[in-house]
C-alpha cells in the first residue's frame, strides 16, 4: 500500500483553516462580544441534558464538565451530563439522534464523529445533521520517549534505531481501525520508511505506564493528556505532528521539518445541537457555549490541558469548515488505505 | 444411553448451537487488523472451540456419572428448595414475574423513567400476588416518591426521559418542576 | 511512614468537612453495600459527578472509604439474601446464606464484621509501608504478558472451583468470556456479535450482569416461592460469634490476609479473585471439605478476610501504575482524572498529601467497620421483616437505576433483567454463576493484554516465556487445569 504524500489532499480547506490561527496570540481570546442574551420564549426553563459519548474521566468527560460549569456560571441554567460511553462514540451519537430535537439536549463529540461519517456516510454528519455550537479544543499529536532513554534521544536517532530493529520496535497508541491515530502513524511510517509495531491501549493510564515501565519504546499521544509526565520530566516529545512548531514546544521538530509531507489530522472536541432544533433556541445555545468558552474557569481549564498552545476555538462556521475539511481528508485517506468507504 | 437424561441432551444441543451460531456470525467481522495477526475473530473463536470441547466433556460426564456432583466442588449447592408446579396457571404466574421487568426495561427508551415507573412498581406487586388495592397504591406512591427525591432532587441523576410524546412531555414537566423547586432556594 | 500517617490523620480529622465526607463514605458504603439490589458501585456511580466539587484528596478518599466499607457491606446481603453486593462477596454467600437458612445469620454477619475489619486493617498497614517500593518494582516488571498470565491463572482457579463438575465450571467461565467478546474488539475497534443492535457496540458491562445474576435472579426465586405458596420469610438472629469461635479460625484469617493481599496487588484482578482464592484455599487445607457450602463459618471468614485484605493491596497498582483492580478502583481513576490528576508514580511526588489522607481514611474506615458495622448490622437485619412484596419492587427499581446510571444505557437495564432470568433458570443446573461473572469481568482485560503481549513479543512464544513471572503464572494455571481435569475423570462423585 503506497501513499503519494505529494498529491495535494483534498482538504486544502483544512490545512488553511488550521494554519491560519496558529500561534498563541489568538489562542484563548474571547470572540463573542455580547455578555448576555435574552432567553427566547423562556427557553430554557429547565436543566439542559448534555450527552457525552465517553466516560467522565477522559478528555471528553473533562471538557464536558468544564464547559457545563462555564455555561451554568454564565446563564444560571444547570446542565446534567449524561455519559453514554461505548462503540468509539457511536452509542452516544445514536442515543442523541433519537432524542427529541427541542434544544434541551446537546451533544459533546470529538473528531471521531467526522471520521466515522467519512467511513460510512449513513452515520450522522456533524456539520449537516447537527449544528456545531462551538469547537472548544483543538490539539495536535506528538511522539514521546522516556526522558532517560539512551538508545535514541531525538527523532533521527529514533528512526535509525527503529529501522535496525527490523519491525520489532513498539509504540503505544489508541489504534482503532481508521482512527486519527492509526492514520497518522500510517503516514509517519510510510514517509520515514520504517516499520514499527503499534500496540493499542484503549485506557490512558496503562498506555503511559507501558512507556514509563519500558514495555514499549515510544508513545503516540496529544500533549494535554501527558502533561503530568512532561512536567515531571518522565517523557519528552521528539516529534510534533503539526505544520509549525507551537511556542510551547519550540525545540521539537515538526513532521514537515523531518521530511514528512502530509497534512496533520487534529483532535478536536466540540458541542452540538440537533439540526431540527428551533432556530431561536439554537441561536441562544450558540451564544451560551461560545461565550462559555470565554469564562475564566473554562480558559483556566484549557490552559491546564495545553489547549491554548494553538488556537482551540471555532465558532459555528469555523467548526463546519473544519469538520467538512476533516471528512474530506479522512475519506481520501481511507480510499488510499483500501478501506471500504460507504 | 448410560446415565443420560433428556436434560443432558438439551444441554449439549444448547452449547453446540451457541458455538455454531456465534461461529457463523463471526464471519461478519472477519476482517484483518493490520497491526494484529489474530484479528477480531481469533480470540472469540478459540473460546467457541473450548465451549464445544467442554460441552462434549460435560456430555461424557453425564453419560458416566449422571447428575452426581463431583467431590470437592464448592458453590455448587446453590440450588434452592424445589418449587413444585401443579398447573399451567402456576407456570404462567412465574412467566409473568419474569416478563414484567423485561417489558419495563424495553419501555424505558420510548417511555422513560418518570412515567413508566409507578406502573411497573404496581404491576410487580400484582404479579407477586398482592391484591390489597390500598397497599398497592400507597406503596407505589411511597417508593416512587422516595426514588424521585433521592435520584432526581438530591443526586440530579440523568434518568431516561423517553423520546416519544406524551411520555417525553411528562418527563419535561417533571424536570421543569424540579428547576422551579431549585429556584426557591 | 508513621510521620506521614500521623500527618494524614491530622489532615483527615482536622477539617470538619473532610470528617463529614469520611463519615458519609463509611455509612454510605456500608448501606449501599448492604441494601440488596444496589451496591457500592451504584453509590460510586451516583457520586462520581459530585466529586468534581470536592478537592482531589477528598474525592479519592471518599471512594477509597466506600471501597472498604462497601466490600464489607456486600457481605451482609450475600449472607442474608444470597445476593453478593459485589462479585468479591460471591464466595461469602456459599456458606453465609446456608447459615442464614439454618438461623445462624447473626454468627455469619458477626464473623464478616470482625474479619473484614481485621483483613482490611492488616492490608492498610502493609499498603502504607509497601506501596512505594512495590510501585517501583511493578512498573518495571509487570507488563501485558504478565497481566494476561495473571488473568489466565485467575480463570483457571475460578473454573476449577465453582460448578457441580469441572465441565460445568469451565462452561460457566467460558460463557462469561464469550459474553465479554460482544462489542468492539480491543485492538481494531471492530464491532463483534452485535446482531443488528447498535447499542451492543458498547459491549456487555459487568455491573448490570452482576446485579442481574445475583440480585434480580434471587428476587425471582423468592417471587416464585411466594406465588406458589412456598415462601417463608428468612430467619434472622443477632447471635454474634464468640471470641473463641473466631480465635479457632486464626490460621484461616492469616492465610486469607496473605492470599487477599497477593491477589489484590495484581492489577486488573483484585478483590474478586482474592475472595475466590481465599475461599478455595480454605477448602483445600480443610479436613472436612464436604462441610463447605453447607453453612461453615470458616467459609465466611476466609472469603471476607481475603476480600478486605485485597482493598489495601488494590490501591497499590492503582496509585503506582494507574491500573485499577476492579470496578470501584476503576471509578477512582475517573475521580483522579476529573481533577486533572493521573493516578501513577507521579502522584507520590506531586501529591503526597493526597496519598496519606487516602491511606489514613482507609485505615480508619476498616477500623470503623468493627464499631459501626455491628450497630448497622442490627438495623439491617430488620430489613428482613419488611414485607417482600414491598421490598421486591424497591430492590428492582434501585437495581434498575444502578444498572442504568453508570453508562446511561437502557441496554444495561435490559441486560440486567435478562441476566436475572438466565440466573433464575440456571439455579438448579449446577452451573456456576460467579464463574460466568468472573469470565465476563476478566474476559476483556484478558483479551486486550493477550493481544498486547503477543504484539510486544512479535508472536514469538520463546520471548513470551523468557519473562519469568509470566512463565511461572502460566505454568501454575496449566497445572491447576490439569489437576482439575484429572479429578474430573478420577474423583469420586456424590449425589447432589
Amino acid at each position: 500500500m503506497n501513499f503519494n504524500f505529494r498529491t495535494p489532499i483534498s482538504a486544502v480547506v483544512t490545512a488553511a483553516a488550521l494554519t491560519a490561527f496558529t500561534g498563541a496570540a489568538l489562542a484563548g481570546e474571547c470572540r463573542v462580544s455580547e455578555a448576555s442574551m435574552a432567553k427566547p420564549g423562556g427557553f430554557p426553563d429547565r436543566a439542559l441534558t448534555m450527552i457525552v459519548p465517553y466516560g467522565p474521566g477522559g478528555g471528553s468527560g473533562q471538557v464536558a464538565a468544564a464547559m457545563a460549569e462555564a455555561v451554568t456560571e454564565l446563564t444560571s441554567v444547570s446542565i446534567n451530563r449524561d455519559h453514554k460511553p461505548g462503540g468509539s462514540g457511536t452509542v452516544g451519537m445514536t442515543a442523541y439522534m433519537a432524542a427529541p430535537a427541542d434544544g434541551y439536549t446537546v451533544l459533546e463529540h470529538i473528531d471521531d464523529a467526522s471520521s466515522a461519517h467519512a467511513l460510512d456516510s449513513s452515520k450522522p454528519n456533524p456539520a449537516v445533521d447537527l449544528i456545531p455550537l462551538v469547537i472548544s479544543q483543538v490539539t495536535f499529536s506528538q511522539i514521546y520517549i522516556r526522558t532517560n532513554e539512551t538508545r535514541y534521544t531525538d527523532w533521527p536517532s529514533f528512526v535509525e534505531w527503529v529501522r535496525a530493529q527490523d519491525g520489532k520496535a513498539t509504540i503505544a497508541n489508541v489504534s482503532k481501525e481508521g482512527s486519527m491515530e492509526r492514520v497518522i502513524m500510517k503516514f509517519i511510517t510510510e514517509a520515514s520508511d520504517m516499520e514499527i509495531q503499534q500496540i493499542s491501549f484503549d485506557k490512558g493510564a496503562p498506555r503511559y505506564g507501558a512507556l514509563l515501565g519500558g514495555q514499549v519504546d515510544a508513545l503516540f499521544e496529544q500533549p494535554g493528556d501527558v502533561r503530568k509526565f512532561l512536567d515531571a520530566d518522565n517523557f519528552k516529545p521528539i516529534l510534533t505532528v503539526f505544520n509549525e512548531r507551537p511556542g510551547a514546544f519550540s525545540d521539537v521538530p515538526t513532521h514537515k521539518e523531518m521530511g514528512m509531507d502530509f497534512e496533520p489530522l487534529l483532535r478536536f472536541r466540540g458541542f452540538y445541537v440537533h439540526k431540527d432544533a428551533p432556530s431561536d433556541r439554537v441561536d441562544w445555545l450558540k451564544w451560551a457555549f461560545q461565550r462559555g468558552y470565554c469564562e475564566d474557569s473554562y480558559q483556566a481549564f484549557n490552559e491546564s490541558k495545553f489547549m491554548t498552545v494553538i488556537d482551540s476555538y471555532r465558532d459555528t462556521d469555523g467548526a463546519i469548515e473544519m469538520i467538512n475539511g476533516a471528512i474530506a481528508q479522512y475519506r481520501d485517506v481511507y480510499k488510499q488505505m483500501g478501506l471500504d468507504v460507504k | 444411553m448410560g446415565n443420560l437424561k433428556n436434560s443432558d441432551l438439551v444441554e449439549i444441543v444448547f452449547w453446540l448451537l451457541i458455538a455454531v451460531i456465534f461461529f457463523s456470525v463471526s464471519f461478519n467481522f472477519n476482517q484483518p487488523i493490520e497491526i494484529y495477526k489474530f484479528g477480531a475473530t481469533g480470540w472469540p473463536r478459540v473460546i467457541l472451540a473450548l465451549i464445544g470441547l467442554a460441552a462434549l466433556g460435560n456430555l461424557y460426564h453425564s453419560f458416566k456419572n449422571g447428575s452426581k456432583t463431583q467431590k470437592g466442588r464448592v458453590g455448587a449447592s446453590e440450588a434452592p428448595d424445589q418449587v413444585y408446579y401443579s398447573s399451567l396457571t402456576d407456570y404462567l404466574k412465574t412467566a409473568w414475574i419474569l416478563v414484567i421487568p423485561l417489558l419495563y426495561a424495553i419501555s424505558l427508551k420510548p417511555v422513560g423513567f418518570y412515567f413508566g415507573t409507578p406502573f411497573f412498581i404496581a404491576l410487580v406487586m400484582l404479579a407477586w400476588g398482592e391484591r390489597r388495592v390500598k397497599f398497592i397504591l400507597l406503596s407505589t406512591l411511597f417508593i416512587y416518591a422516595l426514588l424521585i427525591i433521592l435520584f432526581m432532587f438530591i443526586l440530579n441523576a440523568p434518568l431516561p426521559q423517553g423520546n416519544v410524546s406524551p411520555f417525553y412531555d411528562f418527563s419535561a414537566f417533571m424536570l421543569k418542576m424540579k428547576t422551579q423547586f431549585d429556584q426557591l432556594f | 511512614m508513621l510521620d506521614n500517617f500521623l500527618t494524614g490523620t491530622a489532615t483527615l480529622f482536622g477539617d470538619p468537612f473532610t470528617v463529614g465526607i469520611f463519615i458519609f463514605g463509611v455509612i454510605g458504603g456500608m448501606l449501599f453495600g448492604a441494601i440488596p439490589g444496589v451496591s457500592m458501585l451504584t453509590l460510586a456511580a451516583i457520586l462520581l459527578p459530585f466529586t468534581a466539587d470536592l478537592s482531589p484528596s477528598q474525592g479519592v478518599m471518599l471512594f477509597a472509604v466506600i471501597y472498604c466499607t462497601g466490600t464489607y457491606g456486600g457481605a451482609i446481603t450475600a449472607i442474608l439474601f444470597n445476593i453478593p453486593g459485589a462479585p468479591e462477596n460471591a464466595p461469602t454467600a456459599f456458606d453465609g446464606y446456608p447459615m442464614t437458612q439454618k438461623g445462624m445469620a447473626g454468627k455469619a454477619v458477626g464473623a464478616a464484621v470482625l474479619c473484614s475489619a481485621v483483613g482490611g486493617v492488616a492490608s492498610a498497614i502493609v499498603m502504607m509501608s509497601a506501596t512505594e517500593p512495590l510501585a517501583q518494582w511493578a512498573i518495571m516488571n509487570i507488563g501485558p504478558p504478565e497481566i494476561f498470565a495473571l488473568v489466565f491463572f485467575g480463570l483457571a482457579v475460578a473454573s476449577s472451583v465453582g460448578g457441580r463438575t469441572i465441565w460445568k465450571g469451565w462452561l460457566s467461565v467460558l460463557l462469561g468470556l464469550l459474553i465479554a467478546t460482544i462489542g468492539q474488539d480491543p485492538v481494531g475497534g471492530i464491532n463483534r456479535f452485535n446482531f443488528g443492535f447498535s447499542d451492543l457496540a458498547a459491549g456487555i458491562a459487568f455491573v448490570p450482569a452482576i446485579l442481574g445474576f445475583f440480585a434480580v435472579s434471587e428476587i425471582f426465586v423468592q417471587a416464585e416461592k411466594k406465588v406458589s405458596g412456598n415462601y417463608s420469610a428468612p430467619k434472622f438472629s443477632v447471635d454474634f460469634p464468640t471470641f473463641f469461635e473466631l480465635w479457632a479460625h486464626k490460621i484461616a484469617v492469616i492465610r486469607s490476609i496473605l492470599v487477599g493481599f497477593f491477589c489484590g496487588i495484581l492489577p486488573g484482578i483484585g478483590a474478586t479473585l482474592a475472595a475466590f482464592m481465599g475461599y478455595g484455599e480454605a477448602v483445600r487445607w480443610s479436613k472436612n471439605k464436604s462441610d463447605f457450602g453447607k453453612g461453615k463459618l470458616e467459609g465466611v471468614i476466609s472469603s471476607e478476610t481475603a476480600n478486605n485484605a485485597a482493598t489495601g493491596a488494590a490501591m497499590i497498582p492503582l496509585l503506582a501504575l494507574g491500573l485499577p483492580g476492579g470496578a470501584l478502583t476503576a471509578m477512582m481513576v475517573a475521580v483522579f482524572q476529573m481533577h486533572d490528576l493521573e493516578p501513577g508514580p507521579l502522584v507520590f511526588y506531586n501529591s503526597p498529601d493526597l496519598i496519606w489522607i487516602v491511606f489514613a481514611g482507609m485505615f480508619y474506615a476498616n477500623l470503623s467497620i468493627l464499631f459501626i458495622g455491628l450497630l448497622e448490622t442490627k438495623t439491617i437485619l430488620y430489613l428482613l421483616k419488611i414485607p417482600f412484596q414491598f421490598l421486591a419492587p424497591m430492590i428492582l427499581m434501585l437495581a434498575s437505576i444502578g444498572a442504568y446510571i453508570s453508562r446511561g444505557l437502557v441496554l444495561d437495564v435490559i441486560v440486567m433483567f435478562a441476566a436475572g432470568v438466565i440466573g433464575f433458570l440456571l439455579r438448579r443446573s449446577g452451573y456456576s454463576i460467579p464463574g460466568i461473572v468472573l469470565g465476563l469481568i476478566l474476559g476483556k482485560i484478558g483479551e486486550q493484554n493477550f493481544a498486547q503481549g503477543m504484539q510486544m513479543v512479535h508472536y514469538d512464544l520463546g520471548t513470551y516465556f523468557s519473562r519469568p513471572i509470566c512463565t511461572i503464572l502460566i505454568i501454575a494455571g496449566v497445572l491447576t487445569l490439569v489437576k482439575s481435569l484429572h479429578s474430573a475423570f478420577f474423583a469420586k462423585h456424590v449425589e447432589s
